[in-house]
């Protein structure tokens, strides 16, 4: 005899899933539904455990602990360059140039200015050769209010690695999505 | 003597047994205080020993490398922010904890539905992890199934089966109480099972 009449509760249920005895484990031999869901739990809790979080690249965490001093050392000027302002920037231009069809429309370039630099880790296309930047530098001025720097080539040579991968690999998609 | 290892885990057997890790540790208190007495570089080591376990849990809610990153950087920023305000109530893991799912929680709603593509970066190391296809599949569908569940059951199961947190310790990270904990979790695992199962009969 178990002692417990009723179906067990999902508080009592999940004290038997970490192993607990007592009256709510022997309430189970008795009652099929009871058993039932707590059978159901354990696969879903088998199954949860069996998905692990891919590991990033080995030098991934060496550089984490940098990367966190780096920005915690920096002004709380730059801080709008954090990547989720860089995102919102680069939802903007993706809309815009769906909007006015950026392709059918001169790019506007500013005075003759050398290209925007990019650090010197870019493994990418040089910067002039990637149809993204256009797309910034055409709407620079749009953006400056939001980006709170000098101008669009400014900002981006301020970019740290990270944060220009970033960038670089969300302008392309998004770029490319519009264009679709 | 200072305080040792606050693990309530140890009491607990059977599914969600853990090792000795979190709770309030000699370092982080030293590491605490040396950051609360402005020495910055003493926040280095609490970077080093929770990245992973912050990272993980980041990319836990967003299912994206990238996006995870991100996130476990601002938590640590967050946390370097405000730790002359840490007073020690909880464990410093935990208070970490909270910051993070509130991150991810923000993240979330503030965002497009979870990419999914991987970014190149970091595809590597994934394709390491996963040996085959088919196991890549059923990990996506697991993740996806993660993402489906309500919020303080997503938050449960993930900081419950994953971080191996404590009951007590899931409570005081999402604001719930222990028994409620217990009820979400059973949830979100009978929940997780019933999509899958959905899913593999479609």
């Amino acid at each position: 005899m178990s002692g417990i009449r009723r179906h067990l509760s999902d508080e009592s249920l999940m004290d038997v899933l970490d192993g607990a005895g007592g009256p709510a484990a022997r309430h189970l031999a008795s009652c099929a539904e009871c058993a039932s869901r707590l059978a159901e739990a354990r696969e879903g809790l088998a199954l949860t455990r069996a998905v692990d979080v891919p590991e990033p690249p080995g030098l991934y965490w060496q550089s984490f602990p940098r990367q966190v001093a780096r920005r915690i050392e920096a002004p709380v000027a730059n801080r709008p360059w954090r990547s989720w302002v860089l995102r919102g920037v680069v939802a903007g231009v993706a809309v815009s140039a769906a909007a006015i069809g950026f392709l059918a429309i001169p790019v506007h370039r500013p005075d003759p200015q050398p290209a925007p630099r990019l650090p010197a880790w870019s493994a990418l296309p040089p910067a002039d050769e990637d149809p993204a930047l256009p797309v910034l530098q055409a709407l620079g001025p749009e953006l400056d209010p939001a980006l709170e720097c000098g101008g669009v080539a400014e900002c981006l040579a301020e970019l740290s690695e990270e944060e220009s991968q970033d960038l670089v690999r969300m302008l392309r998609a998004d770029v490319k999505e519009s264009l679709l | 003597m200072m305080e040792q290892a606050l693990s309530p885990s140890f009491a607990l057997g059977g599914a969600f047994a853990r090792p000795a890790l979190s709770g309030l540790r000699v370092d982080d208190r030293e590491a605490v205080e040396a950051c609360q007495r402005g020495e910055r570089e003493a926040f280095d080591g609490l970077v080093e020993r929770y990245q992973r376990d912050i990272y993980r849990l980041c990319y836990r809610y967003v299912n994206d490398p990238q996006d995870a990153n991100d996130i476990a950087q601002e938590v640590f920023l967050k946390a370097y922010r405000a730790i002359g305000k840490f007073r020690g109530d909880s464990s410093f893991s935990t208070w970490l904890y909270r910051i993070a799912v509130n991150a991810c929680l923000n993240f979330r709603s503030s965002r497009r539905p979870a990419a999914e593509e991987l970014s190149d970066a970091l595809q590597d190391g994934r394709a390491g992890a996963l040996a085959t296809m088919e196991e890549e599949e059923r990990a996506k569908r697991v993740r996806d199934a993660v993402g489906r569940l309500p919020e303080k059951q997503r938050a449960t199961l993930i900081l419950k089966v994953y971080h191996e947190l404590t009951h007590e310790e899931v409570a005081g990270i999402v604001g719930s109480s222990v028994g409620t904990v217990k009820a979400n979790l059973f949830h979100a695992l009978g929940n997780l099972r019933k999509m899958l199962q959905a899913e593999a009969g479609k």
